[in-house]
């Protein structure tokens, strides 16, 4: 959905550049953060529609990231995209966890342009209706 | 000795005819006595008759008068004398005189006129030719009638021969006196002998009685000479000496035989016990007549014979043990010739005794003992010492090939030998080295065992690393390719700037390679999972047929793109099986895009299902080039490529088939396919229906595994409805699917804690959980349950059985808790009831 704001959150910098261009290039506002901490205190003062999270991070991983935004009242309705590059059964067990289709989604690295386009736009799609 | 014989005939007074006036008197005397002519007469016939005896007489009778001279001479003095009567009658007796007493005459008249009688009186007469001869006289008076003596009557025997005969008898009675005094001599001689001998001696005589007996024997036997001489041998000491052996030497063998040696007899004497005596015995035959004595030398050798016993049986003894030792010995003299051996050495050396005894040690069996070593030990070692042991002399015999042997040696001095013991140690060698080599290979195989365990630890190691590797690798992989991927896109996106098509078309080709290396990182992360068995299966109650209807679902774009004909044979009912959905639906999908990718636009895949009683069969057939029949094994191997022409589209990773087969294995079913070149692939696989308790127990096992894992606890919920009245099955399956649901919204759990097994019972593992907690929640669910039955008007149709068990309170296996908690239900309803 052009014009959302979306929270890119990688230790990559690389990656977060990367996909912060093309989602920039198909008209989302994108914020950036490199940690998962960071993520965090971005998501409360940036508040963004929809928060692409990626789980292995020396900080803080992705999951416990989640984990907190829920607790948070002012995070806690924010979807999150889950980016991975491993698939073992911890991040089957979150996937359990957070089976919510509505609120959580899950993308493996290297991720599908086109299907992480159309998740995004579903997720902020079902949060504003 | 006729001397002797004549001398005992009697003297008789001769009368001759011219001696008869000298017997005159006599004569008239014993007329007188008569007294009438008758008896005259018969005198004088009587007288006639002596006068005829006197002159035929042997003996010389002379009549004299007592001066001497002679009166009568008869024929015997005419031979005696040499003188004839008219030579001599008238003339003097002292003619007849020897010169050496030429007045003898005159005493012996003296006497005889003094009345006395001489007899045998033996003196010398004067022969006429001169010669002495020896005579014995008896001289008597002559009376007359008045009794007046008036001469003398000489009755001569010349007894020259019985002198000579005497003088060699006094000859020999002197030599016999020197012969009976060393004959004293030597009895004194042997008696000392006798006494001091220290063998027993006895003497007996001709009937066996003892004659004499030496000290020895009576401080032998001890007895006293009272009680043995003069007894019979046999009756010595109460009858103790009636030995038959004795006996038979004494009565038998003696008189055969006058000499008897070492004559062996052991006896048990009553008075000093057993004995072993030597008897040696003589006979000897007295000078004197018949009478024999027997010598009887006893020799005690019960001691020797003990002794030599002893010695004999210390002999045997050393013998046998020579004998017996299996080891080779070999006796030697001080000059190394061989004395003896025993039979392990003729056994061993395959020798016998004649080419060993009194051979040179070194010449022994063809000079082939002569070896150096011994040599050594037997002149250098050996004298200076007078042992030595294991000395080890390895050799190569001639007739028993190479050896390794120890000698033992003794020099025995005393008996100027040397024994030498040989141990042939050459199996023992062998078997030692062998052993070392065997020892030497233990040690390396334990070496070889240890370092393939830490090997195996390492592997296992690396193994954990090289999945640690993989699921990193895969994750530093994908991080770089999702990146790539990403500029790539924003190129082709022509988000940084325009590019021309023939950039485009490079790009296109950069992502299709990119994704398919995205592909094939995930692949490799499969089947390393797969291979290393760490791929876990999460198994639920999966419709198999709806896996394949949403698979095909996802295939039915590209098919429809490549013309090609996608269709499926499934069963109208739903095909329930315990299994990994997703894992299933992976395999499906490798296989339709194989199919996909291998058929020709037109052609047609067919994807079919079977249900089956143990199993459910699926396949997938297309129409596409197939492979030769020879590859078709080698289809599952990872990597592998046939040279296949591929159309458009995605290419493969070359690990498709090969995560297939491990997806089915791990649902321990089968995978195969059958194909050929240009008649298309079919893949068919087979995934079995696991037994309601193996599926019970599996999950609950895991269950337990799990919480062993966290330290918490795990339980389970049995619950089973029993139809009081009749309900039909697929109404139960439906109350059973009902029930199911009500328990999956009252657990707020996941979907595979529950179990439908054979529509009859309803398994509910509850992990994480203790007792107090399955407690209550068995409560929860028991509400539940009931209210749902109440509400469908069920609760009178059905009884309603719930039970449970937790882990590890009510056991330790899946089973176990399973059966505990079935139990418990049926004890729950019949509470219920009461």
């Amino acid at each position: 959905m052009s014009g959302a704001k979306l929270l890119v959150v990688d230790d990559e910098p690389d990656a977060v550049l990367i996909l912060a261009k093309t989602l920039l290039a198909r008209g989302y506002r994108v914020t950036t953060a490199k940690s998962g901490l960071q993520a965090i205190n971005l998501a409360k003062v940036e508040k963004p529609d929809l928060i692409l999270l990626d789980i292995l991070m020396p900080d803080m991983d992705g999951t416990r990231v989640a984990a907190a935004l829920h607790k948070d009242p002012a995070t806690r309705d924010i979807p999150v995209i889950f980016l991975t590059c491993l698939i073992t059964k911890k991040t089957q067990e979150i996937g359990l966890r957070y089976h919510d289709a509505d609120r959580y989604a899950f993308m493996s690295k290297p991720y599908d342009l086109d299907n992480l386009l159309a998740e995004i736009d579903r997720l902020i799609g079902a949060h504003v209706g | 000795m006729p001397a002797v014989s004549k001398t005992t005939s009697f003297p008789i007074v001769g009368v001759g005819a011219s001696a008869g006036e000298a017997l005159k008197g006599n004569l008239a005397k014993a007329g007188e006595l008569l007294g009438d002519i008758t008896e005259r007469r018969k005198l004088e016939e009587a007288h006639s008759k002596l006068a005829a005896i006197v002159e035929f007489a042997d003996d010389a009778i002379i009549g004299e008068e007592l001066d001497g001279i002679i009166t009568s001479w008869n024929k015997g003095a005419e031979i005696a004398y040499g003188y004839n009567a008219k030579d001599i009658v008238g003339k003097s007796i002292s003619l007849l005189m020897p010169p050496s007493h030429p007045d003898e005459y005159k005493e012996v008249l003296t006497k005889i006129a003094c009345g006395e009688t001489i007899k045998h009186y033996e003196t010398q007469r004067r022969r006429k030719d001169g010669q002495i001869i020896d005579v014995s006289l008896t001289i008597s008076p002559v009376k007359n009638p008045s009794g007046e003596i008036i001469g003398a009557s000489t009755i001569a025997r010349d007894i020259t021969e019985r002198k000579e005969m005497e003088a060699g008898m006094e000859n020999t009675r002197k030599e016999l006196e020197v012969i009976k005094k060393s004959a004293d001599e030597t009895s004194e001689f042997v008696e000392s002998v006798i006494n001091t001998v220290r063998e027993p001696l006895i003497v007996l005589d001709q009937d066996l009685r003892v004659v004499k007996v030496s000290r020895s024997f009576y401080e032998f036997f001890k007895v006293t000479p009272e009680d043995t001489v003069g007894q019979l041998i046999y009756d010595l000491g109460n009858k103790q000496w009636d030995i038959p052996k004795l006996r038979e030497l004494l009565e038998t063998i003696l008189p055969q035989k006058s000499t008897f040696d070492n004559y062996e007899v052991e006896h048990d004497f009553t008075t000093i016990g057993k004995h072993i005596m030597l008897l040696n015995a003589r006979q000897i035959q007295m000078a004197s007549g018949k009478e024999r004595i027997i010598l009887l030398a006893i020799d005690d050798i019960t001691e020797h014979k003990k002794a030599q016993q002893a010695i004999e049986e210390a002999r045997v003894y050393a013998e046998n043990i020579v004998e017996t030792i299996q080891e080779p010995l070999i006796v030697l003299d001080t000059d190394l010739k061989v004395i003896s051996a025993n039979s392990a050495f003729y056994q061993t050396f395959k020798v016998n005794h004649k080419e060993t005894e009194g051979r040179f040690i070194y010449d022994l069996g063809n000079r082939q003992w002569n070896i150096p070593k011994l040599r050594q030990l037997l002149e250098e070692v050996l004298p200076k010492n007078s042992a030595f042991d294991n000395y080890e002399i390895e050799h190569d015999f001639e007739t028993i090939g190479p050896k390794t042997m120890l000698f033992n040696a003794r020099r025995l001095d005393a008996v100027q030998m040397i024994l030498i013991t040989i141990y042939d140690i050459t199996e023992r060698k062998r078997a030692e080295e062998k052993l070392q080599k065997n020892e030497e290979q233990f040690i390396e195989r334990k070496k070889i065992e240890i370092e393939l365990k830490e090997a195996n630890e390492q592997l296992i190691k690396f193994n954990d690393l090289k999945d640690e590797f993989v699921s990193i690798a895969s994750h530093e992989l994908r991080t770089p390719l999702s990146i790539i991927s990403g500029a790539v896109k924003l190129l082709i996106d022509e988000i940084p700037g325009r590019i021309v098509s023939g950039q485009k078309e490079i790009l296109d080709m950069a992502m299709r390679n990119l994704n398919r290396l995205a592909r094939i990182v995930d692949a490799l992360l499969s089947i390393s999972k797969i291979e290393s068995g760490k791929t876990e299966l999460y198994r639920t109650d999966a419709d198999i047929c709806r896996l394949i209807t949403e698979t095909v679902d996802e295939y039915n774009l590209p098919a429809g793109k490549k013309h090609i004909n996608l269709s499926c044979q499934l069963p109208a009912h739903p095909v329930i099986l315990y299994a990994d959905a997703d894992r299933i639906k992976e395999v499906i999908a490798n296989l339709l895009s194989n199919s996909l990718k291998f058929t020709p636009e037109g052609g047609s895949i067919d994807v079919c299902c079977e249900d089956r009683n143990d199993d459910v069969f699926v396949f997938v057939k297309d129409t596409g080039c197939g492979v030769a029949k020879n590859d078709v094994p080698r289809l599952f191997e990872k990597f592998t490529q046939f040279n296949r022409k591929v159309g458009p589209g995605e290419k493969g990773t070359g690990l498709g088939l090969a995560i297939c087969k491990g997806l089915v294995n791990l649902h321990n079913g089968k995978i195969w396919a059958e194909s050929d070149t240009g008649s298309g692939m079919k893949v068919s696989f087979t995934i079995p229906r696991l037994s309601a308790k193996y599926i019970f127990t599996e999950s609950v096992d895991n269950a337990v595994a799990s919480s062993l894992k966290t330290g918490g606890g795990a339980a389970v919920v049995l619950i089973s409805t029993k139809p009081v009245i009749q309900i039909d099955s697929p109404q139960m399956q439906v109350i059973l699917k009902d029930v199911s649901g009500v328990l999956e919204r009252n657990l707020r759990r996941n979907a595979h804690d529950t179990v439908i097994q054979n529509t009859k019972e309803i398994l509910v593992v509850l992990e994480n959980c203790d007792i107090a907690e399955a407690t209550t929640v068995c409560q929860r669910l028991t509400q539940a349950i009931e209210r749902h039955l109440v509400d469908k008007d069920l609760s009178s149709k059905l009884d309603l059985l719930i039970g449970y068990a937790a882990y590890p309170d009510d056991g330790q296996t899946g089973q176990s808790l399973i059966e505990k908690a079935r139990e418990a239900g049926v004890a729950c309803l019949a509470l219920n009831k009461a």
